[in-house]
């Protein structure tokens, strides 16, 4: 189910930051929960083993903390709901808060997404050239982190085991403990990164010589098609956007007004087509794939 | 003709007054495969580092090294990277990339191959190992052995004229570790790679490799055949190299132990020459008294039909499995790799819970009793340590459990484990024998009944190892029953007093360990697999054939 990872690393790259574009300037709540939804589907369709419960339980909490926190902290708005002591809670914060909750699952849905796509190796190939040394550290820790991981899991066995457990006690003495075993984790870690250096440098990394890549990918008249169709897609999102907000800033934490972050209204309407367009390219891209296999099987 | 030149080598780390080399000098011809051996802090693996030369321990080194006649110091630096590869011991920490194919063209990319090249070699040497089928695989989905063999493909693509390896199989089980070596012998037998190999676990090495040297205390001791050097092992009255006898291969002792007029040249290395020579003597039994046997009273530990996986829809790891533990008991678990020892251990110690069963400690539910009377120790002894000393994380134990006459405690144990001179030294600069017996002391500390042990003798020398069994087999005397989870099966066979084989997350039969592992024809030891059938005593090790045997040669 991954057309996406078929086409050049610049197409798949150029889908995810616009992605990253559209997703950061949105200020209306049913636009957000709009993309929330398409990018569920896409990692859904994307990985089959997705869990979607799972994920929102995992990844929910912390917008969650940012709902609170911006609903007890901004106090901008003109439709007070109650007051908590002397504090006025503001029904725009809620829905602020609400946006930008669902903003930060939709990020983290884009990376998991742009994880799978983007492997490592097209990593390398669309930075290497660019930022040789960054890339490579970057791929370099990506491979750490199962590892790390996988020995966390192997000394909190251990440690819960001496008493010092991050499940069961005090709050604070979890804290403590969790912290002793980070560390601990982190020391042993780097000790053991020495090996991995070593094992670079006799492969000969790090010569003056310049890096050769292995890998190659073909920019085909596919990837031109759907470059030019994310490209204008993201154009005409920021020329609407631009005129019909003009005075709000493209990126931003601004003050929003109920009528327009909660029901857009006549030409505001079009961006939400827009961004929606733009999510369900990732479908076109495989239903394409699929109705070409159907027809290939067909003639044979 | 001479690839490798080593002359007078010395080498000193900085702030030792001892040097860890000393003036060493010796040759390898182009198409060698040498083992170089010695026991723990020798130098070998020192040595072994200044044949690279980017690897190099930092430190005041003297003599010189040519490989192909040139300096190793005047080698352009790309060129060495090529000639030299370098497999280290953990086959986790040298890989670099996450996914295979980039991890094995890593080193070309290095060098700045072309790509078309890139591709030619590696499609070359892919096929020459049948790895294609996991060329896409992410590095976590491989097991031990395979990174193993990821790491020497990688390397070999570099087209090297010296592949030098560091313990490579000390992670690895007994079948991967085999596969291993026989993999190091083609290359050798059908490349004519040169091979420098430094290893402890040398059952099967004898039998491969052309030549052995043999280092102590930063000398060579021995540089000759392997058969010589065995000999001379065997012989040897030298004060410095006294308990060298704990290098010999079990088939090989035997051997020098029970013939009459044993020959250097007849010295059997492998189970079919030890077969050939048994034929030669009449062996009569002795009698032998019974051993004393494990009470089989009332269980102090019993896991009681349990069953435990991972992940809700994943493998199921143990399944309705039933084991008890008895007082003074010394269970040694055996298996196959992910057959579920090391999860059997952890449900035992209660770190994990079962889904199905439970599992009783003197009839109580483990849940509900103090978890002091068990003592884990982890198979990597440090992930147990929080502080960066013993002596810290002891006195941080003492001070957590509130144990009473803490000192003579502390003493007590560091004295029996002869730990007293490290007790103050970091924790990572501990060899592994003493990572060991510090976690072992940790653990003592709280006074636990039972001792639940995963892989204790990974990568320890034979020398080492027996001073650790010698320490377990003294805490089980003392009342305390161990449960030991190994590969080793000779360092089982010999202390256990039970034993019992893991396969698909269930439990053969626990026998009596020396009936078990008669009883069995390939998860066995050398020795067993020489004698059974013989028409002769059957016997499991070295130990067992001293008592029992009794030697006659025709004449």
């Amino acid at each position: 189910m991954r057309a996406m990872s078929n086409y050049h690393p610049v197409t798949s790259f150029l889908f995810y930051f616009g992605a990253f574009i559209l997703v950061m300037s949105i200020q209306s709540l049913p636009l957000t929960i709009g993309c929330l939804v398409m990018l569920v589907l896409i990692n859904k369709w994307q990985d089959p083993r997705f869990r979607v419960f799972s994920f929102f339980i995992q990844q929910g909490w912390m917008s969650l903390v940012i709902f609170v926190i911006n609903v007890l902290m901004n106090h901008r708005g003109t439709h007070p709901l109650f007051y908590l002591g002397k504090n006025p809670i503001m029904l725009e914060a809620v829905i602020r808060g609400l946006i930008m909750g669902a903003s930060i699952l939709c990020l983290i849905l884009i990376f998991t997404s742009l994880n799978l796509i983007l492997t490592t190796g097209k990593i390398l190939f669309l930075f290497g050239k660019v930022v040789p040394r960054f890339t490579l550290l970057t791929v370099i820790t990506l491979r750490f982190m199962p590892l790390l991981r996988k020995r966390f899991i192997e000394i909190k066995h251990v440690q819960d085991m001496k008493g010092l457990s991050i499940t069961t006690g005090r709050f604070r003495g979890r804290l403590r403990h969790g912290i002793m075993l980070i560390q601990l984790l982190l020391t042993f870690s780097l000790e053991e990164a020495l090996q991995t250096a070593d094992s670079m440098e006799s492969r000969g990394f790090g010569l003056d010589r310049k890096r050769t890549s292995y890998v190659s990918y073909r920019f085909n008249r596919k990837d031109t098609f759907w470059c030019l169709i994310f490209f204008a897609l993201i154009l005409m999102y920021f020329i609407l956007r631009r005129q019909f907000y003009p005075d709000t800033p493209f990126f931003g934490y601004t003050m929003i007004t109920l009528d327009e972050s909660l029901f857009p209204k006549g030409q505001a309407i079009w961006l939400i087509v827009l961004s929606l367009v733009y999510f369900s390219c990732p479908f076109f891209i495989e239903g394409r794939e699929r109705i070409r296999w159907y027809f290939y099987k067909l003639k044979t | 003709m001479v690839l490798l030149q080593v002359e007078n080598l010395t080498f000193n780390y900085p702030n030792e007054d001892e040097s860890i080399l000393k003036d060493l000098s010796f040759t390898v011809n182009s198409g060698e495969f040498v083992l170089l051996t010695g026991p723990t802090g020798c130098g070998k693996s020192t040595l072994l580092r200044h044949l690279k030369p980017v690897i190099q321990p930092i430190g005041d080194k003297t003599g010189s090294i040519y490989v192909d006649n040139k300096s190793i110091d005047m080698y352009p630096k790309r060129e060495m990277a090529q000639a030299v590869g370098f497999v280290f011991q953990d086959p986790d920490n040298q890989i670099v990339m996450d996914h295979v194919e980039q991890e094995l063209v890593f080193g070309l990319e290095n060098i700045g191959l072309k790509r078309s090249e890139i591709k030619k070699r590696l499609a070359e040497l892919v096929h020459y190992f049948g790895i294609e089928a996991w060329m896409d695989y992410p590095i976590d989905e491989l097991t031990g052995g395979q990174k193993q063999l990821l790491n020497i493909a990688s390397v070999l693509l570099l087209n090297p004229k010296i592949i030098l390896l560091d313990e490579p199989t000390s992670q690895l089980d007994p079948i991967s570790t085999k596969d291993f070596f026989d993999l190091l012998y083609h290359l050798n037998q059908e490349l004519g790679i040169t091979i420098i190999l430094v290893e402890h676990r040398l059952e099967h090495v004898y039998d491969l490799c052309d030549r052995m040297i043999f280092m102590n205390h930063g000398q060579i001791v021995y540089n000759d055949t392997p058969r010589e050097v065995l000999y001379h092992l065997w012989q040897s009255k030298d004060e410095n190299i006294k308990d060298m006898k704990e290098w010999l291969p079990n088939i090989a002792e035997l051997y020098l132990t029970f013939d009459p007029q044993p020959e250097r040249d007849l010295i059997p290395l492998n189970v079919n020459e030890g077969r050939t020579w048994l034929r030669s003597l009449h062996i009569h039994e002795m009698e032998v008294r019974k051993d004393q046997e494990v009470m089989i009273n009332d269980a102090i530990l019993q896991a009681k039909n349990i069953s435990f996986k991972y992940h809700r829809k994943g493998k199921q790891i143990i399944e309705h499995l039933d084991l008890a533990i008895y007082q003074e008991d010394f269970l040694a678990i055996v298996g196959g790799n992910g057959s579920g020892k090391s999860t059997l251990l952890k449900i035992l110690s209660g770190i994990l819970k079962p889904q199905e069963g439970n599992v009783y400690y003197k009839h109580q539910n483990l849940k509900k009793i103090d978890r002091r009377v068990l003592g884990y120790c982890p198979q990597n002894p440090k992930f147990y340590f929080i502080q960066d000393t013993l002596k810290k994380e002891m006195n941080d134990l003492v001070q957590r459990y509130e144990i009473p006459s803490a000192k003579e405690k502390i003493n007590e144990w560091l004295h029996h484990f002869s730990l007293h001179n490290v007790q103050d030294r970091h924790i990572y600069d501990l060899s592994g024998g003493e990572l060991q017996k510090a976690v072992l002391a940790c653990i003592l500390l709280t006074d636990p009944d039972i001792i639940l042990i995963d892989e204790p003798t990974k990568g320890l020398d034979p020398f080492v190892k027996d001073l650790f069994a010698e320490c377990l087999l003294e805490i089980n005397k003392k009342g305390k029953s161990i449960v030991l989870v190994t590969h080793d099966i000779e360092f089982a066979s010999k202390h256990a007093k039970r034993s019992g084989m893991m396969f698909r997350g269930g439990m053969s039969e626990v026998e009596e360990a020396k009936d078990f592992f008669k009883h069995n024809h390939f998860y066995t030891t050398a020795i067993n697999r020489m004698t059974r059938q013989r028409g002769i005593p059957h016997v499991l090790n070295l130990e067992e054939a001293k008592m029992k045997w009794h030697v006659q040669k025709p004449y």
